[in-house]
Formats: structure tokens, sequence, C-alpha cells
């Protein structure tokens, strides 16, 4: 093995770490509680001098029109005192970051949201759903859902069928999600309407040995339902469907992410 | 550069860098978020790469965190990590991990200098500023540690090889 190629297998056996997604929430929450502290720009010599001579000029003007006033109370001209004055400053805008797929919320929304609620706070995001709130099979503690497609194949510019977004309620209350599909076609250049990725980096496509570098041990597989994958975190389990190759249900360590799911998403054909 | 872009552009490098050091992918997160906070508050006053800067914060930190626990009784890990028996089929990939592993066996002062080179892609110089070292001797640490990764990793698969020889014996 010569130089470059242990650097790039270095380079590949570490490509599957990544920082969290909501690490630059995590770091303006932080610098809220310790605020930043803005350093001054420097100030040009020649802009110093010119500052510094009109002060003056106004000083004499104003004197001079006080003296005019015969105001002997000698009002001191408003000059800089020397002292620096520290400049809280609050961090710049938002980036434009993925949504979080929680094992109990789908980005800002917990479950036991109603569907105005979760529709009001996605809507920035998503837009209306296209489905609209429609009922399904009143089993297996799902009764109604919202879809939104989320990948657009780019040979012919339609959304892929079976890729999306669904969000299960149960008695108007959000219950859980599911992220993707189970087959995924997912062709690699293919455009995600929205990006989503756990709180650990997990997104759909990445290989199940990811998962086991992102998660550990809590990370396993199974061949059930033509294969399926979890994640137990502190906030409850993470789910989805895997997609080998060559064949669907070879599942093993290169099989990808093909959905990502969280809460009650219907019957266990539904949900892995 | 604004911090945030430097954040989405630079992190994952310096997280491959971090968990180079400390061989946790838990401490390495950590471990980049507090050196990002530090960035942070002296954004507008770096002058150099905010690459280099930050990964010096980071081996500043990861110095800290192990004289901090040469302190305190150590307490084993729960999870994953490099090395581990193999169980199932994800262990027996992630086994092939072997060049990380070999990476990890290397002495501090060449795996810093490995992540700067080869991990945030920073030049010899700007290696040698943010380690404050020579670029000599980064030019030989890098020299070094590829050579003993190559013989750790020859190493390694000699003993695969005994192994299985002796498995296919049996």
């Amino acid at each position: 093995m010569n130089d470059q190629e242990l650097i790039d297998g270095l380079r590949r056996e570490l490509a599957g770490l990544r920082p969290p997604v909501d690490l630059i929430d995590r770091l303006r929450e932080q610098a809220a509680g310790s605020p930043v502290r803005r350093r001054r720009a420097p100030v040009p010599i020649g802009t110093l001098v010119l500052a510094a001579s009109l002060a003056v000029a106004i000083a004499i003007a104003v004197g001079a029109v006080a003296l005019v006033g015969h105001d002997r109370a000698g009002r001191s001209v408003g000059s800089a005192n020397g002292r620096t004055t520290a400049r809280f400053v609050a961090r710049g805008p938002v980036m434009g970051s993925p949504l979080v797929l929680g094992a109990d919320s789908l980005g800002p929304v917990r479950f036991g949201a109603s569907p105005a609620r979760l529709e009001h706070l996605l809507y920035p995001r998503f837009h209306r759903s296209q489905s609209g709130y429609q009922a399904t099979l009143d089993q297996c503690g799902v009764d109604h859902m919202l879809t939104w497609p989320i990948i657009i194949d780019p040979a012919n510019g339609q959304f892929v069928r079976g890729e999306e977004l669904t969000v299960l309620f149960y008695r108007m209350r959000f219950v859980g999600y599911q992220y993707g599909g189970n087959e995924s076609p997912y062709p690699g250049d293919a455009r995600l309407q929205i990006r989503a990725m756990t709180a650990a980096g997990l997104v759909i496509g990445d290989t199940l040995a990811t998962g086991r570098r992102l998660y550990g041990r809590a990370f396993r597989i199974s061949t059930a339902q033509g294969g399926t994958w979890h994640a137990g975190t502190p906030r409850g389990r993470l789910r989805g469907y895997a997609y080998g190759k060559p064949k669907h249900s070879d599942v093993s360590p290169s099989s990808r992410v093909a959905s990502i799911d969280a809460g009650d998403v219907g019957c266990p054909a539904l949900s892995p | 550069m604004e911090f945030e872009q430097f954040v989405a552009s630079a992190s994952p490098g310096l997280l491959r860098s971090a968990y180079l050091l400390v061989g946790d992918q838990a401490v390495a997160e950590d471990l980049l978020q507090s050196a990002l906070l530090r960035v942070l508050h002296r954004w507008d006053s770096i002058s150099g790469s905010p690459v280099a800067y930050t990964f010096t914060a980071l081996v500043n930190l990861s110095r800290d965190r192990f004289r901090a626990q040469r302190r305190r009784p150590a307490i084993p890990q729960e999870g994953y990590a490099l090395g581990q028996p193999a169980g199932d089929p994800l262990d027996r990939l992630l086994e092939r991990d072997a060049i990380t592993r070999a990476a990890r066996g290397l002495p501090e002062a060449q795996r810093q200098v490995l992540a700067c080179r080869f991990l945030l892609d920073l030049t010899v110089a700007e290696t040698a500023e943010a380690l404050g070292l020579p670029e000599g001797t980064v030019k030989s640490y890098t020299a070094r540690a590829l050579a003993r990764m190559r013989e750790l990793l020859g190493r390694d698969s000699a003993v695969e090889r005994q192994s299985s020889e002796v498995r296919s014996f049996e």
C-alpha cells in the first residue's frame, strides 16, 4: 500500500463521521449563555486626526456660542472619554439546517401536537401538505396523515413515488412519522425536496455500517420485513427499512437506509 | 467568511481529526463543540487560518481532558469502540477500519500532523504554525507516521493470515 492509498483509506474510513446536524444551534445556544464580544475594527490614523480636528473645531464653535450667550456655566462638549465599552452582539442569521428527525419529534414539533400546530410550525419549511389532512384506516394507533413528497427524479423532474414524508395522527394528535420509502430506488443524484437527518447525522442512503458508527451498539439490523434497522436513543427508538443490493432483502452492512421512522406509523406491514 | 459557513464547511474534517486524537466519537463531538465555541468568541480577531486555529484549540482541549482523566478513576465506556471483537455482520465490516486503527496506534504528535495534513488539508507551513513545530519536523513526522502505519497494517494482516491458516487447519 503506497502513501496515497493509505491517506485515501484513512479518509474513506473516517468519512462516516459527521458532526451533529444541530451543531450550529447548540453553539448559538451556548454562545447566548456567554455573550460574544466583538472587537472594534481598527480605525485608520488619518480618520482619527480628522475626527480630532473636527472635535476641536466644534468645541471652539460651541465655546464661542456660549461666550456670546454669556453662558458662564462652561458646558463640556461631548467627546469620547477614552473608556472602551464592551459591545455585546447577537450572532448572525440562522443558517438553513436540515430537519431533525427525532425519536419523539419532527424538527421543532413534539409528538402529541395537533395537526394545526404541526402544519403551522412546519409551514415555513414545507408549505402546505399535498395530501391535506387525510383519513387512513383506523388501525394500529393511526387514523389520519399528512404527506409531502421528498425526492425528485432528475431524469424526468417528477417526484419519486413512495418517497415521502408522512406524518401520522391518532385522534388529532401527532403520533409518528415516516421519512423515505420502503423500496428506495433513490437515485444518487436525485434532488431531495426536504433535507432531513437524525440528530446523530443519519440520512437516507447511508449504509448500515454508518448507522453503527453513529449509534454504536444501539444500532441493530434485522432481516424482518425484507430488511430493517433500529436505533435506541435516550428519547426513544428510531427505525426504518433497509435497502440491500443486489436484492432488496440482502441485508448486510453495505445495505442502505431506505427510511427513517419514529413513533406509531401503522400496522407491522408498514412499521418496521 | 461567516462563522456559520466556516462551521458548515470545516466541522466534518475537524470532527474526524478530533476522533483521531481521542478515539471516541462522543468525546470528539464534545471537544469539537467546545473548540468551536472558543473560536466563535474570538472569530473577529483570528488572523490566520481558522481551521488551523480550531485544530490548535482541539489539541489543547484534548490535552486538558487527558490530564483531567488521569486524576479520576477510569469508567468503562458503553458502546462501540474500534477493535472490539466481532459479533454481528456490522462488526465484521467495521473491523475493516484497519487504517484508522493503525493511525490511532501512532504517537500523539504524529497523529496531530496526520490530521492536519490529510483530514484538514492544511499545508506544511499551516500545520507547522498550528502545532508550533518547524516545517522540517512536520515533514519528518508525516513520513514516519505513514511508514509506521504501513508497518502496523502489515503486522495486522500477517496475524490475520496466521489465524485463518489455523482455522483452516482445524
